[in-house]
């Protein structure tokens, strides 16, 4: 009975065996996946809302995502934007792994998603300010419940598990289930919950990833605040790494994998794409919005992610950075990578994709474990964008600019969180 | 490997303790409506108890970081850990896991409202007003109060904690997440010890108006939306022992599924009535399962099986079974 006591705990490897993602590069990996190294950004002037009075101008919005998902009982008015990315992710990568062909029971197939549970609806933002009390600066609850501005969809697209809930209805799963925020590495932490899931047996395959659609007018002014957006005008301002950078640029994305024990895909006859092989993550326990100093605890992410996958700091040709733009995160992160790899930091690849999407933010650990297996499979390294002016603090090599043949056998997957939560994953490619 | 529970900290509007919470229960006290509260429908809500945290905080300046769901969710935390009577001097914080869950927190639309009066005042409201002088208005502590994530990191850096940490959002069977990830990790030996909670905070207008739209809270519905957060110590429970900690209950299985039932192991054992415990707290959100199986600890009688079960609004369904010590 007692779950915690079973013997031989984690005795199965965990491959993938299929990929989705949506970002502003394209809907699909083989849409995105062509740009990315080919240096294309998804960066453009604002959208959504008029932007000409504000500090932030650009932004990384997705603009190919499935308006009416056709999710069983569930209205498509019940899913906020986010919601409707991880469904066209979770499908594309339910599709490569060829689950509707060669399927596995639905009890043993579970969700793992990061989300933002942050979210306001542009009409009742404003439906609420023009009810207002009229003595003071607060809402009139009664009074905005009168004007019908909130439906029963405004309650379910406000709850952030939703995005998990229309992925299983779905895709008719009905495993174990994780849905996480831990900010920019929530999509980082439900990968690696799921894989912990695999490994241990609870359930013989997960989808995982997450998605973000914080590209909005009050998300963008709340990380204004901060002073984390670039207040550049042109989307070349996302430059990680780049000594001209002055902090991220908004992005929008979705992201899955399928994540399942090695038996099964053998099993079911399944292309094995790449194998999960660690898991790390820290706590900064610092400050709410810092990186932790000279990176200390970014660092030992990244170490037990190797310890797990029993891979040695020489061993890594590859790092898919959390690589934000923002003039802390980039230089700690470099610190950190100093701290692991010693002098082999400087002969591995590094790079972020932060230029051509923007941050992507909860979604961003699964756009950078995407890539990465792609970038294995084809034997391209991808780029960092808009690197040009070299930084004395990032001196590694971050694969500047374009694509680069290269063979990576090992690679990490960064992500690193306001809050303080810090994930790395080892994943390993399949030969 | 067995996982033991050596803390409990638990607020809520039954009271600021679990054993507070567990004397109303019994009582069969039902909660009334924070009828001080003027900006909400006066039926809606139920509020807790009034508590000095800034007093027991180490860094009493980052209170203005808190939201008052975090606010809770720390005053439990220090409760629990307290209660457990782990050494904060002895601890290996590199080790020391935060597992937390919450639904409610993240961007409140009337901490805008200052920067709406600036750009929106006599003219149609476009968000192309809101530009940064525009937002200049608006406390520019809000925005780390919106991270949802917020709790563990600040609990985190109150205690000085480095391990393992998460934060899950999934309604109700949230908590439940959060506890499972701590005991995998306590026993996949990822951390030693783990401070695990849940919390929420309901009387806001926005989780007023969403509930009472969707007919589930009142004048539409039934519920009393209220706040709480609960809070467990665990360790594994050979280390636990070595120390001599005084052990309230093993961890023997958590359970959350994404649809159908959760899956309890097949024992019959005591469960605490959510007839009677709903309307003694109001509806915690988040912080309804752990909260539950806090007050639960106090309960059922000793040497007995507890399962505690919660529902999610979007289909999942948790299952938590405990065995209280003897």
């Amino acid at each position: 009975m007692d779950q915690y006591g079973t013997a031989d705990r984690n005795r199965h490897r965990v491959v993938i065996t299929g990929l989705g993602l949506t970002t502003a590069l394209g809907r699909g990996l083989d849409t995105c996946w062509p740009k990315l190294i080919a240096g294309e950004s998804g960066i453009r002037p604002i959208s959504y809302f008029d932007s000409s009075e504000h500090a932030t101008k650009v932004s990384g919005e997705a603009r190919d995502v499935s308006r009416e998902p056709d999710v069983p009982d569930t209205p498509a008015s019940y899913m906020r934007r986010a919601c409707r990315m991880f469904v066209d992710a979770s499908q594309e990568a339910w599709r490569q792994a060829r689950l509707t062909e060669m399927p596995i029971s639905p009890d043993q197939i579970g969700i793992a998603a990061g989300t933002s549970t942050n979210y306001l609806d542009m009409r009742l933002v404003k439906a609420a300010w023009e009810t207002r009390r009229p003595d003071m600066l607060r809402t009139d609850p009664e009074r905005l419940l009168a004007s019908g501005a909130a439906d029963e969809g405004h309650f379910y697209r406000r709850q952030g598990d939703m995005i998990g809930a229309a992925a299983v209805r779905k895709l008719g799963v009905r495993g174990p289930v994780f849905l996480t925020d831990t900010a920019c590495s929530a999509s980082a932490h439900a990968i690696g919950l799921a894989y912990q899931a695999v490994r241990r047996g609870k359930a013989r395959a997960m989808i995982a990833g997450g998605a973000a659609a914080l590209a909005r007018p009050l998300s963008i002014l709340a990380f204004a605040l901060l002073g984390a957006l670039s207040r550049g005008e042109t989307p070349d301002c996302a430059r990680p790494f780049d000594k001209k950078r002055d902090g991220f640029v908004m992005g929008e994305g979705g992201g899955a994998i399928v994540l399942e024990t090695l038996e099964s895909a053998r099993e079911r006859g399944a292309s094995i794409l790449a194998e999960i092989c660690g898991f790390g993550c820290a706590t900064s326990g610092h400050n709410l919005t810092d990186p932790s100093p000279a990176g200390r605890w970014e660092a030992q992410a990244m170490s037990l992610a190797l310890a797990e996958g029993r891979m040695t700091p020489e061993q890594i040709d590859y790092i898919a950075a959390h690589g934000t733009s923002t003039p802390k995160n980039d230089a700690n992160e470099t610190q950190a990578i100093k701290t692991v790899f010693g002098p082999h930091a400087y002969r591995l690849m590094v790079s972020s994709n932060k230029g051509h999407i923007g941050h992507t933010i909860s979604a961003a650990g699964v756009c950078n474990v995407v890539f990465t297996v792609r970038a294995m499979i084809e034997g391209v390294a991808p780029p960092t964008l808009n690197l040009r002016n070299p930084d004395p603090e990032c001196d590694l090599d971050y694969v500047p600019n374009l694509g680069r043949a290269a063979k990576i056998r090992t690679a990490l997957c960064n992500a690193f969180a306001f809050g303080g939560q810090n994930v790395s994953l080892a994943v390993r490619a399949w030969e | 490997v067995s996982i033991a529970i050596t803390g409990v900290g638990l607020i809520t509007p039954a009271g600021l303790t679990a054993r507070e919470n567990a004397e109303r229960i019994r009582s069969g006290v039902n909660m009334q409506p924070d009828r001080s509260n003027k900006s909400l429908n006066c039926e809606s809500f139920a509020r807790a108890g009034q508590f000095d945290l800034e007093r027991r905080l180490r860094y009493p300046k980052n209170i203005k970081f808190m939201s008052r769901a975090v606010q809770l969710a720390m005053y439990a935390a220090l409760d629990a850990l307290d209660a457990s009577g782990v050494s904060m001097d002895s601890v290996d914080r590199a080790r020391f896991g935060v597992h937390t869950a919450c639904g409610e927190t993240g961007l409140e639309n009337e901490e805008f409202f200052g920067a709406y009066s600036l750009a929106w005042q006599d003219r149609e409201p476009d968000f192309k007003y809101l530009s940064l002088r525009a937002s200049k208005m608006v406390d520019p502590y809000f925005s780390l109060r919106t991270l949802t994530n917020a709790g563990s990191g600040l609990i985190a850096m109150e205690l000085g904690l480095h391990g393992t940490s998460c934060h899950f959002i999934h309604g109700e069977t949230s908590g439940a997440q959060a506890l499972e990830a701590a005991c995998e990790d306590l026993a996949d030996r990822r951390c030693d010890v783990a401070l695990c909670g849940a919390y929420d905070h309901l009387g806001t207008a926005a989780a007023y108006v969403a509930y009472a739209a969707s007919g589930f809270a009142r004048p539409r519905g039934e519920l009393l939306l209220g706040e709480g957060a609960a809070f467990l110590v665990l360790e594994r429970t050979e280390d636990a022992h070595s120390r001599a900690a005084c052990i309230q209950a093993e961890v023997l299985s958590v359970d959350v599924r994404a649809g159908g039932s959760a899956a309890p192991p097949d024992v019959t054992g005591f469960s605490v009535d959510r007839g009677a415990y709903r309307p003694s707290t109001g509806y915690l959100g988040a912080a309804t399962a752990l909260a539950e199986l806090a007050a639960g600890l106090e309960l059922a009688p000793r040497a007995a099986l507890a399962t505690f079960r919660s529902e999610g609004w979007c289909g999942s369904a948790a299952a938590i079974t405990v065995r209280l010590t003897d």
